[in-house]
C-alpha cells in the first residue's frame, strides 16, 4: 500500500538523518484518518522528533504509539532506543527484551541489546545474548569475536580459546590483513593470560607471517621466551628491539635481564655493548648510571652532566632526581656540581684542566642546578641564592623563574610562588604551560578570580572561562578549586566542584558506548579488553582520589557540625570564628554574590545562544546549596569512599577516611577492618594512633548483641592490642614516633580522647612544643586539625600556636599573621 | 664568536625587552618608553644568542626638521625624564640648522644599547651596532648619536671601534648618575660622507 512505502520511507529517512522528512512522511500517513493512531508510525515520529531535540513530544508519540500496539516489536524497540538516548539503560534493556518477545530473532534488537548488557557490564546476560546472535548469522565474523570476548571478559579463557580457534578455521585460505593479524595477536594474548606461555609462543612463530604488527610480535615473543626459561632467545629478540628503538629502556632492562648477568658489573658491562652500538643513545646510560656506583658512577655521570649542561636540557634535574635515593650518588652529584661552579665562576670551563671553553650558559644551568638541589633538600636560602644569581645572569630566561616559583611554593607561601610563576608567564603568554601552572599556583594561593582570569587567555570567547574548564573535563582545574574552597570553608562549592569531578568520570565511563561496536568492527581487541577493565578501574585515577578526599572530609564536617536549616550558612559555622574571620567571610560572600551575578548573566547569554545553536538544552549546572542541605551526609560520604575502598586501597587516606566514616555510622566490625587495611597499607598514618583509642573505648561502650560477631571483635582487638592495654600502647607508640610532630599531636588528642580531662594538658603539651623539630607539612596538619576543633582549643590557643609556627616558618602563608585573600603581590 | 640573532620587538617579547633593559642600564625606564617604541619597532632588535635574548638596540629617527620618529612624544624622549637633557637634544637640532636646507639629513640616536654582561665580548653588541649603523644608511641619515655615561669607559673604547667620536661633554646630563655628566658621540654615516666630499670636490673645481 501507499502507507508502507511511507513507512518504509520514514526508516530509510532515520538512518539518513533525514529527520525533517522522515517527519513529512510520518504526517502524511497519520494524516489519513484510517490511520490516525497507527502505533508504529507514531512511535517512528517519537524517535525522529527526539533527534530534533523535541524531548517531551517525542515521549508523548512514542508512548501513545505503543499503546497504541503493544504487540509490536517496532513501538518496543523505539522505546527502548529513546531510554538509551536518556542514558537509562536499565529501562532500555526492559523494552527491547518485550521487543524480543514478538520477535525473538530480530537481529538489529539482540545486536543493540548485547550493547546494553556490556555498557552496565551484565556479562551473562551478554553472553547469552551474543550466543544467540551467534547462532543466527554463523557466517559473520563479528558474531563469533563477540561470543569470544564475552567468554574472555567473563574470566573463561578456554572457551574464548575454542570459541576464535573455531572461527579460525572458517577463515583458512583468506589473505592475511590487518584486522586478521590482530585477531592472533588477540588470541595470543587470551593465552598469555591464561599461563599457557608455550602455547601461546607456538601460536605466534605459528602465524608469524600472518602478524603484522612486528612490534607487538616481538615483544610478546620477548616476554614468552623469558617466561619459560629460554633465555638466549629472549634476548635475541630483545636486541632486535632495542635496534627498532635504542631509546627504550624497558628493552635495555628486559636485554640484559635476559642475559642473566652474574652481578651489577656484569650488567655494566652488558650495558656498555648496548651503549658502543648507540653512542648517541641515552637510555643505556640511564641504565648504567641507575646501576653503577662509585667511580665508575662518578665519572659516567661527570661525563652526563657536562654534556647536558653544556646543551642546556632544561630537564636535567628532573631526569637525576630519582638517583638521590642514594646517598652516595647524591653526594657525588652535589660534589661535581660545585666544582663546575667554581671552576666555571673563574676560568670558564667546566674544570680547571680541561680544554673547552663553555658557553656562559653552562654556568647559568650549573646555578639553576644547585638551585633545584637545594630546594629538594629543602634548603630554602641556598636555592633562593643560586636561583637569584641565575635570574640576575640571564633575566630573560624563564626556566629560573619557574624554579624560583617552585621553591617558595615548597616553602609554603603559594603567594609569593604565584609572583614568581607569573613573572615567567609574562616572558611568554603564548605558552599554555606556563599559563595553567600559574593559574594553578593561583587557586592554591586562594587567588580563585585571578586564576579564573588567568584560564581565560586560553578557554574559548564568549563563555565564562570556569564554565569552559569544567566542559572541557579539565580536572586539575576543578581538584585545585575543591581544595581552595574547602580551605575556605565553603562547603557548598567544595561540594559543587567534587560532584563536577564525578559527574565527568560518569561521562568518561558512558562515554565507552561508542566503542563496543566500534571496537568489534576494527578488530582492535587488545585495546577494547584494555578499554573495558580501565573504564571498570577509572575512578582509581588520582583525580578522582583526591576529589574523593575532599567530598568525604565536608560530608563529615557537615555532619559534625550541621548547618543550621534556616539560613544558608549555618551558625555553627560563624560561632567559632573570631570577628576578623567573620568579617571577611561576610565580605568573602558579597565579593562571590557579586561575581555570580556577573557570571550568570554572561552564562545566560552563552546558553541562549547555545540553545538556538544545535537545538539541545544543557544539563543543568549541579548546585552547591542543594547539595549542602543533604539529610544523609554520612551516605554521601559513603557513596564517594565506596570507590576509593575498592579501586584505590592504596591510596595513602582511604582507610583512615573511612575509618572516619565507619565511626560515625556505627559500623563496629568495618571500623576494624578500615583500621587494619590502613596499618597494612601505611602503617606511619597519623592518623591510626587516634583511630586505635577511639576503637577501644567504642568496643568498650558498645552493646555487641550478636555472639559471633562480639566473638570476632574480640579476637580482632586482642590481635590489634596484643596487651590488652591501651595506654602501654600508646606508650609503646610514643617512643616509636618520637621525632614527629604530627604523631605526637595525634597521641596527645588519643590521650585526650581516653582520659577527657585531660585535654587541656594534651593541648598545653602540644603548644609547648619546640616546632624547631617539627617540618612544615606537620604544622599546617597540626593547625588544620585544631581549627577543626580537636583537643578543643579557644581561638587564643590556635593564635599562639599560629604565632610559634610563624616564627619557625617565617614564609609560610598559612600563619601569616593578616592574609588578606586580595592581596595580590605586584 | 657566538652566533648573534636579531629578532624583531613586538608586543610579545618586550617583557624581555624591559628584563634587559633593567638587567644592564643604570637608568630606570617607564612603561611610557615601551608603549613608545612598540610604536616604531623597526628602530628596535632583540639580540637573541645562545638561545635566549641576552641584548637588545632601542633607537629613534630624528628627521632633519626637527621631529623624531620612534618615539612619538617629544616630551621624555631618552626614557629618562630630565629637563635638561631634553633642552641638549634641541641644541643638537640647532646644529644640524646651521647647514643649508638642502642638505639637512636625519640622524638615528641610539636611545639603549646593550648586552648581558655574562654575555659580552663574543659579538652581540658588534652586531647591534652594525645593524644601527646599517639603518642608518637605510634612512639616509646624515649621522648615528648616543649619549653615554662619562665613567662608562668600556662604552665610549667599544664605540670608538666603529669610528665614533666623543664631540661633547654636557655637565647635569644624568640626574641619578653620579657624576652627571654623559659624553656626546656621533659617528657621521657612509653616505653622508660621501655626498660631502663630492660636493666639496665639486666646489674645487
Amino acid at each position: 500500500t501507499r502507507e508502507n512505502t511511507l513507512f518504509n520511507r520514514i526508516l530509510k529517512c532515520y538512518e539518513n538523518k533525514q529527520y525533517k522528512s522522515g517527519l513529512k512522511h510520518a504526517r502524511q500517513i497519520l494524516s489519513n484518518s484510517k490511520y490516525q493512531e497507527h502505533g508504529e508510525t507514531l512511535a517512528m515520529m517519537g524517535l525522529t522528533l527526539n533527534c530534533l531535540g523535541r524531548k517531551e513530544e517525542a515521549y508523548d508519540n512514542v508512548k501513545r504509539g505503543l499503546r497504541n500496539n503493544l504487540q509490536s516489536h517496532v513501538c518496543w524497540h523505539v522505546f527502548g532506543l529513546l531510554q538509551r538516548s536518556d542514558k537509562k539503560y536499565e529501562e532500555a534493556i526492559k523494552c527491547y527484551r518485550n521487543a524480543l518477545r514478538w520477535d525473538k530473532d530480530n537481529l538489529q534488537i539482540l545486536r543493540d541489546l548485547s550493547l546494553l548488557q556490556i555498557q552496565t557490564r551484565d556479562l551473562d546476560g551478554y553472553k547469552a545474548t551474543r550466543h544467540q546472535l551467534l547462532m543466527l548469522r554463523a557466517n559473520q565474523r563479528a558474531g563469533w569475536i563477540g561470543y569470544a570476548i564475552a567468554h574472555h571478559i567473563l574470566g573463561d579463557n578456554e572457551a574464548a580459546l575454542n570459541v576464535l580457534a573455531t572461527f579460525r578455521k572458517t577463515q583458512e585460505g583468506k589473505p592475511a590483513d590487518y584486522e586478521f593479524s590482530e585477531l592472533l595477536l588477540y588470541e595470543a594474548s587470551i593465552m598469555v593470560e591464561a599461563g599457557q606461555y608455550r602455547e601461546a609462543l607456538a601460536h605466534i612463530y605459528k602465524h608469524r607471517d600472518s602478524i603484522v604488527d612486528i612490534q607487538s610480535w616481538l615483544e610478546m615473543a620477548g616476554d614468552l621466551h623469558f617466561k619459560i626459561g629460554e633465555y638466549e632467545y629472549s634476548a635475541d629478540v630483545y636486541e632486535k628491539l632495542f635496534h627498532r628503538n635504542p631509546e627504550n629502556t624497558t628493552y635495555i632492562e628486559k636485554y640484559i635481564d635476559a642475559r642473566r648477568p652474574f652481578n651489577d658489573e656484569d650488567s655494566l658491562e652488558l650495558c656498555q655493548e648496548l651503549q658502543d652500538l648507540y653512542p648517541r643513545s641515552e637510555a643505556p646510560l640511564n641504565y648504567a648510571l641507575k646501576h653503577s656506583s662509585g667511580d665508575l658512577f662518578r665519572s659516567l655521570v661527570d661525563g652526563y652532566l657536562q654534556r647536558q649542561l653544556r646543551k642546556g636540557v632544561p630537564p636535567l634535574f628532573n631526569i637525576l632526581k630519582h638517583l638521590f635515593q642514594d646517598k652516595n650518588k647524591l653526594e657525588i652529584i652535589k660534589d661535581l656540581m660545585m666544582g663546575y661552579y667554581t671552576s666555571l665562576d673563574e676560568n670558564k670551563k667546566f674544570t680547571p684542566d680541561s680544554d673547552t671553553t663553555e658557553l656562559p650558559t653552562a654556568y647559568l644551568h650549573v646555578m639553576i642546578f644547585l638551585s633545584q638541589f637545594h630546594d629538594h633538600q629543602r634548603d630554602t636560602t641556598q636555592a633562593l641564592y643560586y636561583i637569584d644569581r641565575a635570574i640576575q645572569h640571564t633575566p630573560t630566561y624563564i626556566d629560573p623563574y619557574m624554579v624560583k616559583s617552585k621553591i617558595y611554593k615548597h616553602a609554603g607561601n603559594m603567594l609569593e610562588a604565584v609572583t614568581w610563576i607569573d613573572e615567567a608567564r609574562m616572558l611568554d603568554l603564548a605558552d599554555r604551560y606556563l599559563n595553567s601552572k600559574c593559574a594553578k599556583y593561583m587557586l592554591r594561593a586562594g587567588m580563585m578570580q585571578k586564576a579564573e582570569e588567568t584560564c581565560a587567555f586560553f578557554t574559548r570567547e564568549g563563555q565564562a572561562a570556569v564554565e569552559n574548564l569544567n566542559e572541557m573535563q579539565c580536572m586539575w582545574f576543578l581538584t585545585e578549586s575543591a581544595r581552595t574552597y574547602f580551605k575556605n570553608k565553603d562547603w557548598p562549592n567544595t561540594l559543587r566542584k567534587c560532584h563536577e569531578v564525578e559527574k565527568h568520570f560518569i561521562d568518561i565511563v558512558e562515554d565507552q558506548f561508542d566503542f563496543h561496536p566500534y571496537s568489534m568492527r576494527k578488530m582492535t581487541l587488545r585495546a577494547y579488553i584494555g578499554l573495558l577493565r580501565l573504564e571498570d578501574s577509572i575512578r582509581g585515577h588520582v583525580f578522582y582520589n583526591k576529589a574523593a578526599d575532599i567530598a568525604i572530609r565536608t560530608y563529615l564536617h557537615l555532619h559534625d557540625k550541621p548547618l543550621a536549616a534556616a539560613n544558608g550558612h549555618g551558625n555553627g559555622e560563624t560561632d567559632e570564628m573570631s570577628e576578623k574571620e567573620k568579617k571577611k567571610l561576610e565580605s568573602k560572600k558579597k565579593r562571590a554574590a557579586k561575581k555570580k551575578q556577573k557570571q550568570d548573566t554572561t552564562n545566560t547569554t552563552a546558553k541562549e545562544k547555545k540553545v538556538q545553536g544545535d537545538g539541545e538544552a544543557l544539563p543543568p549546572p549541579i548546585s552547591g546549596e542543594d547539595l549542602i542541605k543533604t539529610e544523609a551526609p554520612l551516605e554521601e560520604a559513603t557513596k564517594f569512599l565506596e570507590h576509593l575502598r575498592t579501586l584505590s586501597p592504596q591510596y595513602h587516606n582511604t582507610h583512615t577516611l573511612a575509618f572516619e566514616v565507619f565511626y560515625r555510622r556505627g559500623k563496629l566490625l568495618l571500623m576494624i577492618q578500615s583500621l587494619k587495611r590502613a596499618i597494612k597499607t601505611c602503617p606511619s598514618s597519623a592518623e591510626i594512633l587516634l583511630h586505635l583509642p577511639m576503637l577501644v573505648k567504642y568496643v568498650e561502650t558498645a552493646e555487641v548483641s550478636n555472639n559471633i560477631v562480639g566473638d570476632l571483635v574480640q579476637e580482632e582487638m586482642s590481635r590489634l592490642v596484643p596487651e590488652k592495654n591501651i595506654k602501654d600502647w600508646l606508650a609503646a607508640q610514643e617512643g616509636l614516633n618520637k621525632t614527629s610532630f604530627k604523631h605526637f599531636f595525634m597521641l596527645r588528642c588519643a590521650h585526650a580522647h581516653i582520659a577527657p580531662e585531660t585535654t587541656e594538658d594534651q593541648l598545653k603539651a602540644v603548644l609547648e612544643f619546640d616546632l624547631d623539630n617539627a617540618d612544615l607539612e606537620s604544622c599546617e596538619y597540626v593547625l588544620s586539625y585544631l581549627s577543626y576543633g580537636l583537643l578543643s582549643p579557644d581561638a587564643h590557643h590556635i593564635e599562639t600556636f599560629t604565632a610559634n609556627s610563624h616564627k619557625t616558618f617565617p614564609i609560610a602563608a598559612a600563619f601569616l599573621p593578616t592574609l588578606e585573600e586580595e592581596h595580590v603581590p605586584r | 664568536r657566538t652566533k648573534v640573532e636579531l629578532i624583531p620587538l613586538d608586543k610579545s617579547n618586550v617583557s624581555h625587552l624591559k628584563l634587559l633593559n633593567s638587567a644592564i642600564l643604570p637608568i630606570y625606564y617607564s612603561d611610557k618608553f615601551y608603549r613608545n617604541v612598540l610604536q616604531n619597532p623597526e628602530y628596535c632588535r632583540l639580540a637573541r644568542a645562545a638561545n635566549r635574548h641576552v641584548g637588545m638596540v632601542c633607537c629613534r629617527y630624528e628627521s632633519g626638521d626637527g621631529g623624531s620618529k620612534g618615539m612619538s612624544n617629544g616630551k621624555e624622549r631618552n626614557g629618562e625624564p630630565d629637563k635638561r637633557h631634553e633642552e641638549d637634544d634641541e641644541k643638537k637640532h640647532d646644529i644640524d640648522e646651521d647647514e643649508s636646507p638642502a642638505k639637512r639629513r636625519g640622524v638615528l640616536y641610539i636611545m639603549t644599547l646593550g648586552c648581558l654582561s655574562m654575555f659580552r665580548r663574543r659579538g652581540v653588541g658588534s652586531t647591534l651596532v652594525e645593524f644601527v649603523l646599517e639603518l642608518a644608511e637605510q634612512l639616509r641619515c646624515s649621522a648615528v648619536q648616543l649619549h653615554v655615561h662619562c665613567a662608562n669607559t668600556d662604552a665610549v673604547q667599544f664605540y670608538k671601534r666603529f669610528g665614533f667620536d666623543v664631540t661633547q661633554s654636557i655637565a647635569g646630563y644624568y640626574r641619578y648618575l653620579k657624576p652627571p655628566t654623559a659624553l656626546l658621540l656621533v659617528k657621521k654615516t657612509k653616505s653622508y660622507e660621501e655626498t660631502n666630499s663630492s660636493e666639496e670636490t665639486k666646489l674645487g673645481t
